[in-house]
Protein backbone atom coordinates (compact mmCIF):
# COMPACT_ATOMS: atom_id res chain seq x y z
CA UNK A 1 0.00 0.00 0.00
CA UNK A 2 1.28 3.20 -0.82
CA UNK A 3 2.18 5.77 1.87
CA UNK A 4 -0.33 8.19 0.16
CA UNK A 5 -3.30 6.15 0.83
CA UNK A 6 -2.54 6.38 4.89
CA UNK A 7 -2.52 10.01 4.25
CA UNK A 8 -5.97 11.87 4.95
CA UNK A 9 -6.83 14.22 2.20
CA UNK A 10 -4.89 17.71 1.99
CA UNK A 11 -1.46 16.43 3.56
CA UNK A 12 1.38 16.68 1.50
CA UNK A 13 4.42 14.55 2.35
CA UNK A 14 8.11 15.75 1.44
CA UNK A 15 10.79 12.66 1.79
CA UNK A 16 14.37 14.60 2.15
CA UNK A 17 16.58 13.41 -0.33
CA UNK A 18 20.06 13.22 2.55
CA UNK A 19 17.15 10.50 4.03
CA UNK A 20 17.41 12.43 7.13
CA UNK A 21 13.67 12.24 7.63
CA UNK A 22 10.00 13.77 5.93
CA UNK A 23 8.03 16.47 6.67
CA UNK A 24 3.94 16.38 6.90
CA UNK A 25 1.62 19.64 5.78
CA UNK A 26 -1.55 19.45 6.83
CA UNK A 27 -3.17 22.13 4.29
CA UNK A 28 -6.77 21.94 6.32
CA UNK A 29 -5.40 22.78 9.60
CA UNK A 30 -2.02 24.14 8.17
CA UNK A 31 -0.12 22.50 10.97
CA UNK A 32 3.45 21.17 10.01
CA UNK A 33 5.56 18.21 11.78
CA UNK A 34 8.80 16.96 10.55
CA UNK A 35 9.74 13.34 11.09
CA UNK A 36 13.48 11.72 11.35
CA UNK A 37 12.58 8.53 9.36
CA UNK A 38 12.72 8.51 5.92
CA UNK A 39 9.91 7.65 3.78
CA UNK A 40 10.59 3.58 3.67
CA UNK A 41 10.86 3.69 7.74
CA UNK A 42 7.17 5.97 8.45
CA UNK A 43 5.65 3.76 5.61
CA UNK A 44 6.94 0.63 7.37
CA UNK A 45 5.57 2.34 11.00
CA UNK A 46 2.57 2.91 9.37
CA UNK A 47 1.55 -0.24 8.39
CA UNK A 48 3.00 -2.18 10.93
CA UNK A 49 0.37 0.68 13.36
CA UNK A 50 -2.80 0.08 11.09
CA UNK A 51 -1.97 -3.90 11.39
CA UNK A 52 -1.41 -4.23 15.07
CA UNK A 53 -0.22 -1.12 16.84
CA UNK A 54 0.55 -3.44 20.44
CA UNK A 55 3.40 -4.47 18.54
CA UNK A 56 5.03 -1.60 17.70
CA UNK A 57 7.76 -0.03 20.52
CA UNK A 58 5.65 2.82 22.33
CA UNK A 59 8.22 5.55 20.80
CA UNK A 60 7.02 4.97 17.27
CA UNK A 61 3.21 3.89 18.48
CA UNK A 62 2.83 6.75 20.14
CA UNK A 63 3.64 8.82 17.51
CA UNK A 64 1.34 7.12 14.95
CA UNK A 65 -1.39 8.01 17.68
CA UNK A 66 -0.08 12.14 17.50
CA UNK A 67 -0.27 11.67 13.51
CA UNK A 68 -4.19 10.64 14.18
CA UNK A 69 -4.57 13.10 15.86
CA UNK A 70 -3.35 15.94 14.38
CA UNK A 71 -5.23 14.46 11.59
CA UNK A 72 -2.22 13.57 9.21
CA UNK A 73 -3.48 9.98 9.02
CA UNK A 74 -6.54 8.37 8.55
CA UNK A 75 -8.44 6.87 11.79
CA UNK A 76 -10.48 3.76 10.58
CA UNK A 77 -7.84 1.60 9.26
CA UNK A 78 -6.52 1.02 12.85
CA UNK A 79 -6.77 -2.07 13.81
CA UNK A 80 -9.55 -2.81 16.40
CA UNK B 1 1.55 66.71 10.39
CA UNK B 2 3.91 65.95 7.39
CA UNK B 3 3.87 63.02 4.96
CA UNK B 4 6.35 60.79 2.83
CA UNK B 5 6.57 58.36 0.47
CA UNK B 6 9.34 55.81 1.46
CA UNK B 7 11.09 53.41 -0.98
CA UNK B 8 11.58 50.10 0.42
CA UNK B 9 11.75 47.98 -3.05
CA UNK B 10 9.99 45.50 -3.37
CA UNK B 11 7.33 47.94 -0.89
CA UNK B 12 6.62 51.40 -1.27
CA UNK B 13 5.34 53.02 2.34
CA UNK B 14 3.79 56.39 2.83
CA UNK B 15 4.31 57.73 6.17
CA UNK B 16 2.25 60.41 7.86
CA UNK B 17 3.52 62.18 11.32
CA UNK B 18 3.35 64.59 13.81
CA UNK B 19 6.38 63.30 16.37
CA UNK B 20 10.06 65.89 15.30
CA UNK B 21 11.92 63.08 16.83
CA UNK B 22 10.31 60.58 13.88
CA UNK B 23 10.89 63.13 10.69
CA UNK B 24 14.49 63.25 11.68
CA UNK B 25 15.18 59.43 12.49
CA UNK B 26 13.36 59.02 8.73
CA UNK B 27 15.54 61.91 6.97
CA UNK B 28 18.96 60.40 8.87
CA UNK B 29 18.56 56.94 8.16
CA UNK B 30 16.56 56.47 4.97
CA UNK B 31 18.48 59.59 2.89
CA UNK B 32 17.79 59.08 -0.42
CA UNK B 33 15.13 56.57 0.15
CA UNK B 34 12.47 59.57 1.32
CA UNK B 35 10.68 61.67 -1.08
CA UNK B 36 7.92 64.24 -0.35
CA UNK B 37 4.25 62.80 -0.33
CA UNK B 38 2.93 61.12 -3.74
CA UNK B 39 6.23 61.23 -5.42
CA UNK B 40 6.06 57.32 -5.98
CA UNK B 41 3.72 56.30 -8.41
CA UNK B 42 1.71 53.23 -5.74
CA UNK B 43 1.66 52.80 -2.57
CA UNK B 44 1.50 49.59 -1.02
CA UNK B 45 1.17 50.11 2.94
CA UNK B 46 -0.15 53.43 4.49
CA UNK B 47 1.46 53.68 8.05
CA UNK B 48 1.00 56.38 10.54
CA UNK B 49 2.57 57.77 14.18
CA UNK B 50 0.91 60.36 15.63
CA UNK B 51 1.11 61.85 19.24
CA UNK B 52 -1.79 60.79 21.37
CA UNK B 53 -4.84 63.03 21.91
CA UNK B 54 -5.37 64.90 25.24
CA UNK B 55 -3.63 65.96 28.08
CA UNK B 56 -1.33 62.78 27.23
CA UNK B 57 -0.28 65.21 24.35
CA UNK B 58 1.40 67.69 26.68
CA UNK B 59 2.11 65.45 29.93
CA UNK B 60 4.58 62.53 29.17
CA UNK B 61 4.09 62.35 25.44
CA UNK B 62 3.22 59.26 24.16
CA UNK B 63 2.91 57.89 20.04
CA UNK B 64 0.20 55.75 18.38
CA UNK B 65 1.16 53.70 15.45
CA UNK B 66 -1.23 52.76 12.78
CA UNK B 67 -1.54 50.92 9.53
CA UNK B 68 -4.38 52.12 7.49
CA UNK B 69 -7.22 52.60 10.38
CA UNK B 70 -5.68 49.75 12.56
CA UNK B 71 -3.72 50.35 15.83
CA UNK B 72 -2.21 46.63 16.24
CA UNK B 73 0.21 48.11 19.25
CA UNK B 74 -0.32 50.14 22.58
CA UNK B 75 1.00 53.63 22.47
CA UNK B 76 4.66 53.90 23.45
CA UNK B 77 6.46 56.93 25.26
CA UNK B 78 7.27 59.25 22.86
CA UNK B 79 11.41 58.04 22.88
CA UNK B 80 10.33 55.47 21.41
CA UNK B 81 8.28 56.83 18.40
CA UNK B 82 11.28 55.77 15.63
CA UNK B 83 11.19 52.40 16.66
CA UNK B 84 7.69 51.44 17.43
CA UNK B 85 7.45 52.97 13.33
CA UNK B 86 10.50 50.15 12.12
CA UNK B 87 8.44 47.27 14.19
CA UNK B 88 5.05 48.39 12.56
CA UNK B 89 6.47 48.21 8.94
CA UNK B 90 7.91 44.48 10.12
CA UNK B 91 4.46 43.85 11.53
CA UNK B 92 2.13 45.10 8.44
CA UNK B 93 4.58 42.77 5.89
CA UNK B 94 4.35 39.55 8.28
CA UNK B 95 0.64 40.68 8.78
CA UNK B 96 -0.32 41.36 5.09
CA UNK B 97 2.15 40.30 2.68
CA UNK B 98 1.18 37.08 0.70
CA UNK B 99 3.22 37.21 -2.31
CA UNK B 100 6.55 35.84 -0.21
CA UNK B 101 7.17 33.03 2.07
CA UNK B 102 8.46 34.74 5.04
CA UNK B 103 10.80 33.94 7.61
CA UNK B 104 11.86 35.43 10.81
CA UNK B 105 15.61 35.62 9.67
CA UNK B 106 18.58 37.93 9.43
CA UNK B 107 19.31 37.72 5.34
CA UNK B 108 23.01 38.65 3.47
CA UNK B 109 24.77 38.10 0.32
CA UNK B 110 27.84 37.76 -1.32
CA UNK B 111 29.33 36.79 -4.88
CA UNK B 112 25.14 36.77 -5.63
CA UNK B 113 24.46 34.24 -3.10
CA UNK B 114 22.75 34.68 -0.05
CA UNK B 115 22.80 32.86 3.40
CA UNK B 116 20.21 32.86 5.67
CA UNK B 117 20.58 33.57 9.79
CA UNK B 118 17.20 32.17 11.52
CA UNK B 119 17.58 32.88 15.09
CA UNK B 120 15.31 33.78 18.16
CA UNK B 121 16.19 36.94 19.73
CA UNK B 122 19.20 37.42 21.77
CA UNK B 123 21.06 34.73 19.59
CA UNK B 124 23.49 38.16 18.45
CA UNK B 125 22.03 37.84 14.95
CA UNK B 126 21.83 41.73 14.38
CA UNK B 127 25.08 42.04 15.15
CA UNK B 128 26.65 39.26 13.21
CA UNK B 129 24.04 41.45 9.98
CA UNK B 130 25.88 44.79 11.19
CA UNK B 131 29.33 43.42 10.66
CA UNK B 132 28.90 41.46 7.91
CA UNK B 133 26.89 44.23 6.23
CA UNK B 134 29.68 46.61 6.85
CA UNK B 135 32.36 44.12 5.66
CA UNK B 136 31.37 43.66 1.98
CA UNK B 137 27.75 41.97 2.18
CA UNK B 138 25.36 43.04 0.79
CA UNK B 139 22.21 43.08 3.31
CA UNK B 140 18.71 41.86 2.48
CA UNK B 141 17.01 41.92 5.79
CA UNK B 142 17.99 42.24 9.47
CA UNK B 143 14.57 40.91 9.89
CA UNK B 144 12.84 38.90 7.59
CA UNK B 145 13.56 36.78 4.51
CA UNK B 146 10.78 37.20 1.57
CA UNK B 147 11.31 34.21 -1.02
CA UNK B 148 9.50 33.93 -4.10
CA UNK B 149 6.98 30.72 -4.08
CA UNK B 150 7.96 27.75 -5.57
CA UNK B 151 12.16 28.70 -6.04
CA UNK B 152 14.77 29.48 -3.23
CA UNK B 153 15.07 33.09 -4.68
CA UNK B 154 15.57 35.41 -2.07
CA UNK B 155 14.42 39.37 -2.34
CA UNK B 156 15.97 42.24 -1.10
CA UNK B 157 14.35 44.00 1.76
CA UNK B 158 16.84 46.27 3.46
CA UNK B 159 16.14 48.01 6.28
CA UNK B 160 17.76 49.59 8.91
CA UNK B 161 19.44 46.89 11.10
CA UNK B 162 18.23 47.06 14.97
CA UNK B 163 20.76 46.87 17.38
CA UNK B 164 20.22 46.39 21.25
CA UNK B 165 21.89 47.41 24.57
CA UNK B 166 25.79 46.38 24.68
CA UNK B 167 25.60 45.88 21.09
CA UNK B 168 24.88 49.65 20.42
CA UNK B 169 28.24 50.31 21.72
CA UNK B 170 30.11 48.24 20.03
CA UNK B 171 28.46 49.19 16.45
CA UNK B 172 29.40 53.12 16.81
CA UNK B 173 32.80 51.78 17.64
CA UNK B 174 33.30 49.16 15.00
CA UNK B 175 31.49 51.79 12.16
CA UNK B 176 31.86 55.43 13.37
CA UNK B 177 30.86 56.87 10.11
CA UNK B 178 27.39 54.89 9.92
CA UNK B 179 24.06 57.08 10.51
CA UNK B 180 22.35 55.95 13.88
CA UNK B 181 19.12 56.71 14.99
CA UNK B 182 18.46 58.55 17.99
CA UNK B 183 18.32 55.57 20.99
CA UNK B 184 14.80 54.43 22.52
CA UNK B 185 15.21 53.64 26.09
CA UNK B 186 13.71 51.23 27.91
CA UNK B 187 11.56 49.03 25.20
CA UNK B 188 10.77 46.16 26.27
CA UNK B 189 13.90 44.93 23.95
CA UNK B 190 15.75 47.44 26.22
CA UNK B 191 17.90 50.41 24.30
CA UNK B 192 17.25 49.91 20.98
CA UNK B 193 19.01 51.99 18.16
CA UNK B 194 18.35 51.74 14.79
CA UNK B 195 21.45 51.97 12.33
CA UNK B 196 21.69 52.75 8.11
CA UNK B 197 23.51 49.75 6.37
CA UNK B 198 25.58 50.69 3.27
CA UNK B 199 22.92 49.97 0.05
CA UNK B 200 23.39 50.69 -3.27
CA UNK B 201 20.50 51.27 -5.96
CA UNK B 202 21.78 48.03 -7.92
CA UNK B 203 21.86 46.11 -4.86
CA UNK B 204 18.25 46.93 -3.59
CA UNK B 205 16.83 45.15 -6.56
CA UNK B 206 19.08 42.44 -7.05
CA UNK B 207 17.49 38.71 -6.10
CA UNK B 208 19.83 36.06 -5.15
CA UNK B 209 19.46 32.37 -4.44
CA UNK B 210 19.78 30.60 -0.93
CA UNK B 211 23.23 29.03 -0.76
CA UNK B 212 23.01 28.51 3.10
CA UNK B 213 21.02 28.64 6.42
CA UNK B 214 22.96 28.95 9.19
CA UNK B 215 21.16 29.05 12.63
CA UNK B 216 23.61 31.29 15.08
CA UNK B 217 24.40 31.14 18.71
CA UNK B 218 26.27 33.84 20.63
CA UNK B 219 28.13 32.22 23.27
CA UNK B 220 30.69 34.26 25.50
CA UNK B 221 34.14 33.54 25.34
CA UNK B 222 33.83 29.96 23.31
CA UNK B 223 35.79 29.06 20.28
CA UNK B 224 33.53 28.82 17.03
CA UNK B 225 31.33 25.63 16.90
CA UNK B 226 30.45 24.21 13.67
CA UNK B 227 27.34 21.39 13.31
CA UNK B 228 26.23 20.30 9.81
CA UNK B 229 22.44 19.63 10.30
CA UNK B 230 20.52 17.32 8.50
CA UNK B 231 17.24 18.29 5.93
CA UNK B 232 14.97 17.10 8.84
CA UNK B 233 16.88 18.47 11.43
CA UNK B 234 17.10 22.29 9.13
CA UNK B 235 13.06 22.10 8.61
CA UNK B 236 12.36 21.54 12.07
CA UNK B 237 14.03 24.62 13.10
CA UNK B 238 13.47 26.81 9.98
CA UNK B 239 9.78 26.15 10.54
CA UNK B 240 9.89 27.48 13.60
CA UNK B 241 10.33 31.05 12.38
CA UNK B 242 8.24 30.76 9.25
CA UNK B 243 5.78 33.51 9.40
CA UNK B 244 3.15 32.59 6.81
CA UNK B 245 3.62 28.98 5.23
CA UNK B 246 0.26 28.07 6.86
CA UNK B 247 -1.55 30.74 4.84
CA UNK B 248 0.26 29.96 1.84
CA UNK B 249 -0.91 26.37 1.96
CA UNK B 250 1.06 23.66 -0.06
CA UNK B 251 2.71 25.90 -2.06
CA UNK B 252 4.37 27.35 1.04
CA UNK B 253 5.51 24.17 2.14
CA UNK B 254 6.83 23.41 -0.88
CA UNK B 255 8.68 26.15 -0.96
CA UNK B 256 10.19 25.54 2.41
CA UNK B 257 10.92 22.00 1.46
CA UNK B 258 12.66 23.20 -1.88
CA UNK B 259 15.29 25.72 0.10
CA UNK B 260 16.00 23.23 2.80
CA UNK B 261 16.70 20.81 -0.33
CA UNK B 262 18.90 23.14 -2.01
CA UNK B 263 21.40 24.70 0.82
CA UNK B 264 23.58 23.92 2.75
CA UNK B 265 22.12 23.90 6.79
CA UNK B 266 24.48 24.35 9.76
CA UNK B 267 24.02 25.76 13.48
CA UNK B 268 27.39 28.01 14.52
CA UNK B 269 27.80 28.79 17.85
CA UNK B 270 30.24 31.74 17.85
CA UNK B 271 31.77 34.29 20.38
CA UNK B 272 33.93 36.40 17.45
CA UNK B 273 31.73 37.42 14.32
CA UNK B 274 34.81 38.01 12.35
CA UNK B 275 35.75 33.58 12.82
CA UNK B 276 32.12 33.42 11.13
CA UNK B 277 32.70 35.95 8.39
CA UNK B 278 35.94 33.73 7.99
CA UNK B 279 34.42 30.05 7.70
CA UNK B 280 31.29 31.57 5.35
CA UNK B 281 33.39 33.54 2.95
CA UNK B 282 36.53 30.14 2.92
CA UNK B 283 34.39 27.37 2.99
CA UNK B 284 30.37 27.74 2.28
CA UNK B 285 30.26 30.57 -0.61
CA UNK B 286 31.27 29.42 -3.89
CA UNK B 287 34.44 31.95 -5.26
CA UNK B 288 33.44 33.64 -8.47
Amino acid sequence: MPIKDYLQEGVFLHPFSDQSGCTLFNDRSTQMLTLFFSESELLNILTQFYCDPTKLPDDRRSICFALLRQDFIHPTKVAA
Amino acid sequence: MKTFDLLLPPFNFRISTDIPLVIENLQVIYQQQLFAANTLPFIDYHLSVVFTNGLRKWVKPQARFFCDQHEPFKPLNESQAFAMLEWGMNWAIASYEMRHVIIHSGVLAKHNQAVLFPAPPGSGKSTMTAHLAFNGWQLFSDEMALIKPGTNIVTPFARPICLKNQSITLARKWFPEASFSSIAKDTHKGDVIHIAPPVSESTLFTDAPISAIVFPTYSAGSDIDIVALDQAQAMHHLADNAFNFSVLGNEGFATLCHVVEQAQCLQIHYSDVNDVQAFLEQDILAHE
